[in-house]
């Protein structure tokens, strides 16, 4: 009773209060003297106040009731102030600057082209405080007034440092020189968003500079296998591009284009990534402490820029490599406002195929190619406007059954012949449109509104003519299967002080699930076509999704980044939702010793179905429904950053985690993915698993010498009541022990040398112990083979190690008109045969009189393979 | 793959095999058949090894019906004086000289009814000729409710001719057009990617407990009478009843032989119901309608 007095007290006292008890006034226009006056007045009150506040001439106020502060923080609203109150007296005095918050924002630019440099650190030295640009180059600082040194820094450009005297909000553009000169690079570029220094909470930017300059399978360089020599981060197999983290499958990775999801990221098989290196502007990594404007993916996020274009002059690039050639084109549009760019990308084995194949009856050929396009325009310094697209397809394609047809000239009895043929094909592409809006609402609100477009489409074709009865009669079969997105997003970045960021947003999309369908095409020589569909299903699904994020710093030496993100899946079957806490936490013990954790809950709510062991087009991406739950994980991760060396020239980053999946995904043994009678969700069967293992990264960033190298060591184990006996076996991609090495050396400004050497112990293989009889059934269709062959165990066994040494050479040169650059390489240039797959066969050697069958591998690339490629940029 | 080679590699295997295998495909009237043999080890040529010293005893709703040392240089040993009926519990166990023993067991399920209701020719589309001309038979099944069943569809042609007041048969198998729904459950994915036959092999999972019309397509030729006299074609439509553990054999053993040759698709592990071994023991039921074509008299 006497808390509750008391609190009523001080209730009651509080509202007598200038800040608390409002008051009407009549007079709401004039000079500030005569309104200040007039608010003595009906106040009460006396004001007293400092000259130096800004005394105007005229104003207005806004409402005629309000409290006394509020009536004067009108009145003096270009002047903050601070008030004493003593009895009936009001004392204003004016603010110090160093008692006034202002923020500094604006963008971080690259001097030469005017692309903004997403990830940059903006940090004041006499403050002591810092940011990061967000992916759009943008940047807010709030600081307190006074003088202010600040300075921005990119990887590979040369820091730019302003001093001024901060008393008002202020808008900063710094645009970087880049660093040619003074190679200090680093190879796995800065974390980011890094808001604080020292933090690196998120992602690792890998280095667009190095993964072109890596040697490269035929010259293509490729993002894809530059993110593959993270620790962590694994092949699945030698040559493909997909990507296994921490025990994940490949369908677990959210890969974005410009902030569009992309199903499939390969180009011959899954040979080459669809990302073509000319046209992205940067990559980032995640696989642990996600965000929490992260979700849909269990294991990471792979998060592709593509370049804007420069702003002073149409340039570009042309690259001749010896399976594809690549141009490029980037520049204003009218002017520096609006930038464009362009660049497109095609094989030509095609070609070399067509004339290998020339003059035989059948002809096989193949061809891939890609197109990026974005427009950005800014419509003024707070708003900016980005317009992108990619559409890339491969296609597999047989002509056959070449044959001449007699085709009758009009009414007349000529006629003349024309070849017709039958063709078969296959192929599979993305399509991607992205548009976005970066607004600044105010200095410390930033805006990204997102709508986006996702198609992927896998197919297979069959065309073929008949000339029975002088009629020329076509039948065309088309399989067709794929995804479509649609996505709306808002994302807000609320940068409240240096120590403290708020991010907040949400999404919706809408799933259009193509599982398959049969378009039949007939027409006859009426012209008329004929056209029927089977089994044109679509299943659709809604994934709704929100988060809040805040990154904030405790002290100077404690971060953290912690959030929630919450998704809702309402598909066909009953609603599934999820609540994702993270978390992710840095304390830098010492300045060169820093400590990190991080915890994350991840789910899942649309699945591959495919042929598990690779990404193939073939694929099917299909949703969650009544019997097949959302897949989710949770992770914990702890580990040690050591900054070594003069001038931090080294890191050395330790890091263990363990994540446990649940609801993971496998065929069933008495199915296959070419089972196709059973339906889809009777083919599968749930189950979990887990990952745990330890990660080393020693990187060196600066120097001619530069690089990294990596160690993973890793256990993953999953457990799927139906399958092997109910018993855990290792995943298909547990390997032990994986290691990494980059390294570069600028001998002088022209040339370059790039090795990777790369070993991965063996992976589990599945291999038959015995044969048995299989019985021939009198109403059974007859077997080819005349025996069953018995599996022990899952994964039983395990492939020869792999390991392989990549050496390229690059040579610059200043032309006229731009710079060239002649790449030379070899991959695997000790030859060295890696297991691509196993199999049993007949032996050769056996002494005569016995025979014994051999285990045997397929080896991919089992001898050095040179390469070359020429590229030139204006 | 055009760079690809491939050559002999070394990993320490453990020698397998010498395990027992047991077969058994039971149905009522039918001749009672066993195999018995061994596994043998993955990197042998051979396929099997046989049971010199195989002994096989057989029970019936628990009681010792047959008794045997199984004939090692057959395959199968035929037991003409066992019989079963629907409904019938039947073990088998097995046993060599060097004391391994293995058993498997099985329950003969009933027959379900088989009706061809209704048989007309029509044109289907066809991917090599534009049009073609199927009989299309269906076949109404009355499926028992509160049980699952699995069935498999045989189509067979009888050709018999009589000569000299002596009559000649031939039968051979019909492959018929597998389009039904049963057969190819289109409703998530597509076709066109190269399927799986499960030879007619397919459950009650659309129309448990109900009755179900079952279509298929029979070539064209199936439809004449023979044109030389006194012969005489007939169609059989057996509707097999399996067991869960037949249809969880067969379906795993043509997918793994799907795989075999191609050595990108993980091996598969096939189902079986042998205690201790490997193989199957179970039991099936057939009915049969059919359809005749008499020749010119």
């Amino acid at each position: 009773m006497v808390v509750v007095l008391w609190a009523m007290t001080i209730l009651v006292c509080r509202a007598q209060t200038p800040e608390t008890k409002k008051f009407s006034v009549e007079i709401l226009h004039g000079s500030s003297n005569e309104l200040i006056e007039h608010l003595q007045e009906k106040s009460g009150y006396i004001i007293s106040y400092s000259s130096r506040l800004c005394l105007k001439e005229r104003l207005s106020l806004s409402t005629s009731h309000n409290t006394l502060i509020g009536f004067l923080q009108e009145i003096f609203r270009d002047c903050p102030f601070d008030y004493t109150e003593r009895k009936n007296k009001i004392i204003l005095r004016p603010l110090k600057l160093s008692e006034q918050s202002f923020t500094i924002l604006g963008y971080v630019r690259d001097a030469r082209t005017g692309e903004r440099l997403l990830g940059s650190n903006v940090f004041s030295g006499n403050r002591q405080e810092g940011t990061a640009t967000n992916y759009y180059g943008f940047y807010s600082l709030t600081l307190s007034g006074g003088p202010v040194d600040i300075y921005a820094s990119y990887v590979g450009y040369n820091s730019q440092k302003q001093r001024f005297v901060l008393d008002s909000d202020t808008i900063i553009y710094f645009s970087l020189e880049p660093n040619i000169e003074l190679p200090e690079v680093s190879v796995l570029g800065s974390r980011m968003p890094n808001l604080l220094q020292g933090g690196s909470f998120g992602s690792a930017r890998v280095s667009m500079d190095r993964i072109v300059e890596a040697p490269a399978l035929f010259g293509e360089s490729d993002l894809m296998r530059g993110i593959q020599m993270l620790p962590g981060i694994q092949s699945g197999s030698e040559g493909f591009t997909g990507l296994f983290v921490r025990g994940g499958g490949p369908d677990q990775n959210l890969v974005l284009l410009d902030d569009v999801p992309v199903y499939n990221v390969g180009h011959l098989l899954g040979f080459f990534s669809i990302f073509n290196t000319d046209a992205v502007k940067q990559v980032a990594v995640t696989k642990d402490g996600f965000p929490a404007r992260y979700g849909g993916r269990l294991s990471s996020v792979v998060d592709v820029r593509m370049k804007e274009g420069r702003n002073d002059r149409v340039g570009g690039s042309v690259s001749l490599g010896l399976l594809s050639s690549g141009v490029s084109l980037d520049g204003p549009v009218f002017n520096d406002k609006t930038t464009f760019a362009l660049s497109f990308r095609r094989t030509y084995v095609d070609a070399f195929a067509a004339l290998y194949q020339l003059g035989e009856d059948d002809k096989t050929n193949y061809y891939f190619f890609d197109l990026n396009g974005k427009i950005s325009y800014e419509l003024s310094e707070r708003s900016k406007l980005f317009l992108s697209s990619y559409w890339g397809r491969d296609k597999l394609y047989s002509l056959y059954n070449y044959r001449d047809y007699e085709v009758r000239v009009g009414d007349s009895e000529l006629s003349e012949k024309v070849a017709i043929n039958d063709e078969s094909n296959t192929g599979w592409g993305n399509f991607t449109g992205a548009l976005r809006w970066n607004y600044v609402v105010n200095p410390q609100l930033f805006v990204n509104l997102t709508a986006t477009y996702s198609n992927y489409r896998f197919f297979i074709g069959l065309k073929q003519s008949d000339d029975a009865q002088e009629q020329l009669n076509t039948y065309e079969q088309r399989y067709l299967s794929g995804i479509q997105d649609f996505t709306l997003k808002a994302d807000f970045e609320n940068y409240h002080n240096s120590n403290n960021t708020m991010r907040f947003g949400a999404s919706g999309v809408v799933h259009r699930f193509n599982p398959g369908v049969d378009v039949v095409k007939e027409s006859g020589s009426s012209g008329e076509t004929e056209e029927t569909s089977i089994g044109d299903v679509l299943v659709s699904g809604q994934e709704y999704r929100i988060y809040l994020e805040d990154e904030f710093s405790l002290s100077s030496r404690f971060f953290a980044n912690i959030g929630v993100h919450s998704a809702l899946f309402v598909g066909e079957g009953k609603p599934y939702w999820s609540v994702e806490p993270r978390l992710s936490l840095r304390y830098a013990l010492t300045p060169s010793t820093e400590f990190k954790g991080s915890l994350s809950r991840m789910s899942q709510f649309v699945h591959m179905v495919g042929t598990a062991g690779y990404s193939l087009p073939t694929d099917l991406w299909l949703p969650v429904s009544e019997r097949i739950r959302p897949m989710h994980s949770d992770q914990a991760t702890l580990g040690v950053n050591f900054y070594l060396g003069a001038g931090r020239r080294f890191l050395l980053s330790l890091e263990g985690y363990a994540k446990s999946f649940r609801n993971i995904l496998a065929y069933k043994e008495s199915t296959g993915f070419f089972d196709y009678s059973t339906t889809w969700e009777d083919k599968l069967t749930t189950g979990s698993g887990e990952s745990y293992g330890v990660e080393m990264l020693l990187q060196k960033n600066k120097g001619d010498l530069t690089g990294w190298l990596g160690y993973t060591y890793a256990r993953t184990n999953v457990h799927f009541t139906e399958l092997n006996d109910g018993n855990s076996y290792p995943a298909r991609f547990d390997r032990r022990h994986d290691i990494s090495l980059f390294m570069n050396y600028r001998f002088n400004k022209r040339i370059t040398g790039s090795l990777t050497w790369m070993f991965g112990s063996g992976n589990p293989v599945t291999l038959p112990e015995e044969r048995y009889y299989a019985p021939a059934l009198s109403w059974g269709k007859p077997s080819e083979f005349g025996y069953s062959e018995s599996v022990g165990s899952l994964n039983n066994y395990r492939m020869p190690a792999f390991h392989r040494l990549d050496l390229g050479v690059n040579f610059t040169k200043k032309k006229k008109r731009g710079e060239r650059t002649w790449s030379f390489g070899v991959i695997n240039a000790y030859g060295r045969q890696n297991p691509f797959l196993l199999y049993f066969s007949e032996s050769e050697n056996n002494p005569e009189g016995s025979a014994m069958r051999q285990l045997k591998q397929l080896s991919l690339f089992p001898f050095p393979i040179p390469y070359v490629r020429y590229s030139f940029k204006f | 793959m055009a760079i690809s080679c491939e050559k002999d590699l070394e990993i320490e295997m453990e020698e397998k095999g010498g395990r027992l295998v047991l077969y058994s495909f039971i149905a009522p009237d039918s001749l009672f058949q066993v195999h018995l043999s061994k596994s043998v080890s993955h990197f042998s040529v051979d396929d099997f090894e046989r049971v010199y010293d195989g002994n096989i005893t057989v029970y019936k709703n628990s009681h010792i019906v047959d008794d045997f040392i199984f004939p090692f240089d057959d395959a199968w040993a035929n037991r003409p004086g066992v019989n079963f009926v629907s409904g019938d519990s039947v073990l088998i166990e097995a046993a060599d000289g060097k004391g391994q023993r293995v058993s498997g067991k099985t329950v003969i399920p009933q027959s379900v009814p088989v009706m061809l209701s209704d048989t007309i020719i029509v044109s289907r589309n066809d991917k090599n000729n534009g049009q073609k001309k199927v009989l299309n038979c269906k076949l109404t099944i009355s499926d028992p409710s509160e049980v699952k069943n699995y069935y498999q569809l045989i189509i067979l042609e009888k050709i018999c001719r009589v000569e000299n007041e002596v009559t000649e048969c031939e039968q051979s198998k019909v492959n018929y057009d597998k389009n039904d729904p049963v057969f190819f459950v289109q409703d998530k994915e597509g076709s066109l990617i190269g399927e799986i036959d499960f030879d007619g092999c397919f459950s009650d999972t659309l129309f448990n407990g109900k009755k179900y019309n079952l279509e298929v397509d029979l070539p064209v030729e199936y439809t004449s009478a023979p044109e030389q006299s006194g012969t005489s074609r007939k169609i059989y439509f057996l509707l097999l009843s399996h067991t869960r553990g037949f249809y969880d054999y067969y379906r795993s053993k043509v997918v793994a032989e799907y795989g075999y040759d191609l050595p990108i698709i993980d091996p598969i592990r096939i189902y079986n119901n042998i205690d201790g071994g490997l193989g199957l023991v179970s039991g099936y039921n057939v009915a049969s309608d059919s359809l005749v074509f008499e020749g010119v008299k």
